[in-house]
């Protein structure tokens, strides 16, 4: 089910956590799928996890219910939600803070480069 | 006991089920918290794999290793169970920052645990605590469909723990109590006179008998301890070995050979009776005989105790050194008067000692209402009893008691010594008495009782003219009757001297009239035969004079 080949920097990074028995996780992968092309289009990758298939996962990730999403944003925080995406605006809202987010991040970055060349300009003789 | 129950790992508590906790079902702990739900749980869990089975601990509110350290701390070797494998702890505590998105599924929750079950092949599972399971999805309450869990634990006969703190909603807790669970058990805290007590009430129980009161318990450093219940029970064979209380004249006063062992004894008195002295000396004859004892104080402390107790040549000091003796000293304001009481068995059971001294008793039985704390000194007496244990109380009586007893317990103690102080002639002097002993034929005197550099000593005291008398004045007393003895004796010998006379007196004036009786009948006989003589004379003449005429 993993589209999208693990990417490296400057990608939201997804991990999906499923019960394949378990009706409700039925369609979620789609919905994720459809929600990132329409909000995060080239810039993010989705592992799909089957807990019946990989036991050891539930433990690891101190998983309780599914689905469970799991996201790594560009700035390497991780976000974690639990629901089948019924909701979705809430995990909009939520990733598009983590946008915003990056965004300021990269436009600190830049300042910070800037102030850099300035300081080195300045530099007494 | 029933094969339906599995035992909780606490004495107390098996006896309050009917025998532990019911085998194969869930059974709910709630409480607030600090209870005590987590130490139940360890203490049930760790019976279980003392048993060699195996058990998973399902942890909602505290790290695996923080529990495994409660473990450990509590002597119940959780890290040595959990390298051996027969202990898993999965760690559910939950996830605060996750973020619902929309509806989910719990499934993950059995997943895991029936994981853990098999893994190990447990037959025993806890759950610590419920209410925190869903706490990071925004839930308060437990899920209905967490209810599967309870339905999926009774087929597969897993023992189920389950506890549960915090707000309860009407709707969801009773949902759980009444439908979900065979067994609620509930814990609280009651605060009295600034004392916390803990309590413990089972609300429910399917399927079996239960005790159905409110008992006391207390968490110390061997785990949960509860007040038990057995000893309630009047069922107790007895005892009929006699000890000696050290002091002839008071073995004597109890019919010959002393009180009977197991016995309770209540030793009743003032401020500065002798009631300290009395009761180590009863203790001291047990440990030079071999035997070992608690003695418990409230009012001094132990070097207190033993120095005060070497003036009156009783060494402690010898029998605390060869392990014979515990001194636990402590005020009785520290903890409730359960928790004292708990405590108190907790050592006795530890040490199994053959005398247990309170002293004095009354510091605690101030500590509630009085009916409650009757309550309390029943079992806790007829528990002691149970063990074996002679008990010795005393009870320090108030100064303006005039030597009565306030303590609704003297009913419950065997025997009953009563040490009073009388005042006269400027003398403050003990009287000791009996006041009843069980199964002996007590005296029903009250006799002199005086504590000096070889401890205790028992005296008749003077009786006489309806009235008893003691100290300096019994010395008078006693001078006095010496010499009324030494009148009357003297009084004795002068009536004897008299009455030899009047016999020498009489036997003389018998002789006389003797004498002179023989005379006159001697006189008499003379004359009988003299008239006699003259008779015969005449007749013969008479003869004579008849031949003459013829």
């Amino acid at each position: 089910m993993s589209s999208e080949k693990h990417g490296g920097k400057g990608k939201y990074r997804f991990s999906l956590y499923i019960d394949s028995e378990t009706p409700r996780c039925a369609y979620v992968a789609d919905r994720l799928q459809q929600l990132c092309q329409q909000y995060l289009p080239g810039s993010y990758t989705v592992e799909v996890i089957d807990l019946r298939e990989n036991p050891s996962v539930i433990e690891r990730e101190h998983i309780i219910a599914v689905p469970t999403l799991l996201v790594i944003t560009p700035m390497d925080q991780i976000h974690r939600f639990v629901g089948d995406l019924s909701q979705s605006e809430l995990f909009i809202e939520a990733l598009g803070m983590a946008r915003e987010a990056y965004k300021m991040g990269e436009e600190a970055e830049k300042l910070g480069e800037q102030a850099v060349k300035m300081r080195e300009k300045i530099k007494f003789p | 006991m029933d094969n339906n129950k599995i035992t909780s790992g606490l004495k107390g508590l098996d006896t309050i089920l009917n025998g532990g906790y019911p085998l194969c079902s869930p059974t709910l702990i709630k409480g607030g918290p600090g209870t005590g739900k987590t130490v139940f749980s360890l203490s049930f869990v760790h019976s279980q794999l003392q048993q060699g089975k195996s058990a998973v601990i399902a942890t909602c509110d505290e790290s695996p290793e923080r529990l495994i350290g409660y473990m450990d701390a509590f002597d119940m070797s959780g890290s040595k169970h959990l390298e051996e494998g027969r202990l898993l702890l999965r760690d559910f505590r939950p996830n605060l920052s996750e973020t619902v998105i929309g509806e989910y599924d719990l499934s993950p929750i059995l997943l895991r645990i029936s994981n853990a079950i098999e893994t190990c092949s447990a037959k025993v599972l806890v759950i610590d605590s419920l209410q925190n399971l869903l706490v990071g999805l925004g839930k308060q309450e437990p899920r209905q469909e967490l209810l599967e869990l309870f339905d999926w634990v009774r087929d597969r006969g897993v023992t189920t723990l389950v506890t549960m703190s915090g707000p309860e909603s009407v709707g969801q807790s009773s949902l759980l109590e009444e439908y979900a669970v065979d067994c609620v058990i509930h814990l609280s805290q009651v605060i009295e006179h600034n004392l916390m007590t803990r309590y413990l009430r089972v609300l429910k129980l399917r399927g079996s008998s239960h005790g159905s009161n409110n008992y006391p318990f207390s968490l110390t450093n061997h785990g949960v301890s509860l007040l038990p219940v057995t000893a309630t029970r009047l069922d107790k064979e007895m005892q009929v070995t006699r000890v000696s209380t050290g002091i002839r004249r008071i073995d004597e006063m109890l019919g010959g050979d002393g009180y009977i062992k197991g016995a309770s004894l209540m030793i009743s008195g003032r401020a500065g009776s002798g009631k300290t002295i009395l009761a180590a000396t009863m203790m001291t004859q047990v440990l030079q005989q071999g035997g070992k004892a608690i003695y418990v104080s409230f009012e001094e402390s132990e070097s207190e105790l033993k120095n005060n107790l070497h003036s009156v040549d009783l060494d402690l000091e010898q029998h605390t050194n060869a392990n014979q003796l515990l001194i636990h000293s402590g005020r009785a304001i520290e903890k409730g008067l359960e928790e004292h009481l708990i405590s108190i068995i907790e050592m006795v059971d530890r040490e199994s000692p053959e005398l247990l001294v309170l002293d004095p008793v009354s510091a605690l039985m101030d500590m509630g209402s009085s009916k409650q704390v009757k309550m309390l000194m029943i079992r806790f007496i007829s528990y002691i009893k149970e063990q074996g244990t002679t008990l010795v109380l005393t009870e320090l009586l108030p100064d303006v008691s005039e030597d009565f007893s306030d303590l609704a317990i003297s009913s419950l103690v065997d025997t009953w010594f009563r040490l009073r102080q009388v005042e006269s002639n400027g003398e403050l002097n003990r009287l000791f008495n009996v006041v009843k002993s069980r199964g002996s034929r007590t005296s029903n005197q009250v006799k002199e009782f005086t504590i000096g550099d070889n401890g205790i000593s028992v005296e008749d005291p003077f009786i006489g003219e309806g009235e008893l008398v003691v100290g300096s004045a019994k010395a008078a007393r006693v001078e006095q009757e010496l010499e009324e003895v030494k009148r009357k004796q003297y009084e004795l010998e002068e009536v004897e001297q008299t009455l030899v006379t009047l016999e020498a007196a009489y036997e003389s004036k018998q002789k006389v009239l003797g004498s002179e009786f023989e005379n006159e009948k001697r006189e008499l006989l003379r004359r009988l035969e003299e008239l006699k003589r003259q008779a015969e004379q005449v007749t013969s003449k008479r003869g004579i004079m008849q031949e003459l005429r013829s």
